[in-house]
């Protein structure tokens, strides 16, 4: 799935929930603020309804104003009082602030409720008349707090925001899940792509290499018994040729040997058997063909260690890299340490050779990719395949000029 | 029983204690002065501090900070109130130069204003809102800024 579709198959419908929630929560916070408003005005109409009944028989009653308000000031959420008269000038007043009665003379003429904002919050503010038996007018104006229905809107609005919020980041964190997912997948994908690939090639060079092999080695084995023929019957002036002959018979053959091995898929005979006569194995076997006196080889291990591996071919994935080692520098130090973990043996193999550069170490386990003049590259690639067949893994850390280190991790293992 | 309904069983309840105290001829004029924050009356007056005071100005409430100011063009005095005195960190001086915006009332030939904005000193102090809402609200643990009413 391509970046634009993992747009249009998450993020689209992600931002669309979003947008659709915004959108019901809003008229829906709409919808509530104005119910809950409209029942705290209808509310506290109803209290001022009370409240004026019980004023205008104060007033009936001949009560001192004072007294009226005095009387009439109890109730928590009323903020000011007022008793206007007939002219609506205010005649008696208290309010919880200190000289605060925001009635101006544009309000005296209002016939409804309405709300101001204060610091204190939104005041509902109601000037009633109050009509006496007597024919005499006079107006209670009040102002009613609204704090509590704006702690309710408030906490409404928090609520909201919190849930938003809660949404986005859900959303947000569920996107980048899919989205990692999804990348990991197609990189898998591609990298599945790549080896099938890698596969088929080898599958053709295979084939390719095994048929010119069997070929190649037919008329190799005539020419090499011709050689010996030679050698036997031939004048003896000629056995020097023919040894020479046959020696480079001999090297086509193993040339030929080496390719077919390399490109074989393995088959894993598997054994106990010390690590440490498998390398002290693989580097013998390069003794065999010469190896330079002036590198110095050491081995360590702390205790002897077993492991349970095809003891020819790891003999031969050791040779590989130590041959690699060796023709590293001219003179120096191959170091082989291995050691034991609790579900894995480590094998450090270091020398102290020219290092390779990262262009190097990019293609370095690839199939006939060699810097050296007479290599074939097929050492290497042979001994990743080898390690990889034994489900381990083999890296390799080099710094031009200081050196390079292979780290063979191998499953198994244990001290003896 | 709803809300309204208790108010209205404890009001009458009150009053019924308060009708046993005896009755009254008819409305009496009120016997405290009503001088609230009238938006309408407000005003700009500018002169110099003629006497700084302390008074009681609210029942149940802290002193307020009292200035007497001589309006610079007429010679005119006002009795301004301020804002309780632990509000207004400010020192005032006689003889400083004061600009005041306030409402104005008069009572007995004497003029009188209720501060909502000074400038003195250099600095402007707000003391209400626009509708006359003291900004001391909260009392005296409130932050020192709110306090002094700065801020323009």
């Amino acid at each position: 799935m391509k970046r634009a579709s993992v747009f249009l198959f998450f993020l689209l419908p992600f931002a669309g929930i979003v947008v659709i929630f915004s959108l019901f929560s809003s008229l829906n916070r709409v919808y509530i603020k104005r119910k809950t408003t409209d029942l705290v005005r209808e509310q506290l109409k109803a209290t001022a309804a009370i409240l004026k009944v019980n004023v205008l028989h104060f007033l009936e009653e001949r009560y001192p104003l004072e007294k009226i308000l005095d009387l009439s000031t109890g109730e928590e959420d009323i903020y000011y009082l007022a008793l206007l008269d007939s002219r609506k000038n205010i005649l008696v007043w208290r309010s919880r602030y200190e000289g605060y009665l925001p009635l101006s003379k544009e309000d005296v003429s209002r016939t409804e409720p309405w709300t101001i904002i204060s610091p204190a919050g939104r005041i509902l503010n109601l000037l009633e008349p109050l009509s006496l038996k007597t024919g005499e007018l006079y107006f209670l104006y009040a102002g009613y707090s609204l704090s509590r229905l704006d702690e309710i809107i408030a906490r409404f609005d928090r609520n909201f925001l919190l849930i938003f919020g809660f949404l986005l980041a859900a959303g947000i964190l569920f996107f980048f899940g899919v989205f990692g997912l999804q990348k990991n997948y197609l990189a898998k994908t591609r990298e599945a792509e790549e080896e099938r690939k890698e596969k088929e090639r080898f599958r053709e060079i295979s084939a390719f290499t095994s048929a010119v092999a069997h070929e190649i080695k037919n008329p190799l084995n005539s020419l090499s018994l011709l050689c010996e023929l030679i050698l036997r019957k031939g004048p003896p002036e000629a056995k020097t040729e023919a040894l020479q002959a046959k020696a480079e018979v001999g090297k086509i053959s193993e040339i030929i040997d080496r390719f077919s091995s390399a490109l074989k898929p393995l088959r894993l005979k598997k054994e106990e058997f010390p690590l440490q006569e498998a390398v002290l194995s693989a580097r013998d076997s390069l003794a065999a063909t010469g190896l330079n006196p002036a590198v110095n080889f050491r081995y360590s291990e702390p205790r002897p260690i077993t492991i349970f591996a095809d003891r020819e071919l790891l003999i031969q994935a050791l040779a590989n890299l130590l041959r690699n080692a060796y023709e590293a520098m001219d003179k120096g130090a191959v170091l082989v340490e291995v050691e034991t973990t609790r579900k894995k043996v480590l094998i450090r193999l270091a020398d102290t050779g020219k290092g390779m550069g990262q262009d190097e170490l990019d293609h370095l386990f690839d199939a006939f990719f060699s810097t050296k003049d007479r290599g074939m590259g097929i050492g290497l690639y042979l001994a990743k395949k080898i390690i990889e067949a034994h489900n381990g893994r083999i890296d390799v850390r080099s710094e031009p000029g200081r050196g390079t280190t292979f780290i063979i991790q191998l499953p198994g293992g244990r001290h003896e | 029983m709803t809300r309204p309904k208790i108010f209205a069983v404890l009001l009458f309840l009150t009053v019924g204690t308060e009708l046993s105290l005896g009755q009254q001829p008819g409305p009496t004029p009120p016997q405290r002065p009503s001088y609230f924050y009238n938006v309408d009356t407000e005003r700009r007056v500018e002169g110099l501090i003629r006497e700084v005071l302390f008074e009681p100005r609210y029942e149940d409430r802290a002193p307020f900070l009292i200035v007497v100011l001589e309006e610079k063009n007429t010679g005119q005095l006002y009795k301004a109130e301020i804002s309780p005195a632990w509000f207004f960190e400010h020192d005032l001086h006689k003889g400083e130069r004061i600009k005041m915006i306030g409402s104005f009332y008069a009572k007995d030939d004497e003029y009188f204003l209720i501060a909502r904005e000074l400038q003195v000193g250099g600095e402007t102090f707000r003391l209400r809102d626009s509708r006359g809402f003291p900004n001391w609200r909260g009392g005296p643990t409130k932050g020192k800024m709110q306090r002094r009413g700065r801020g323009m």
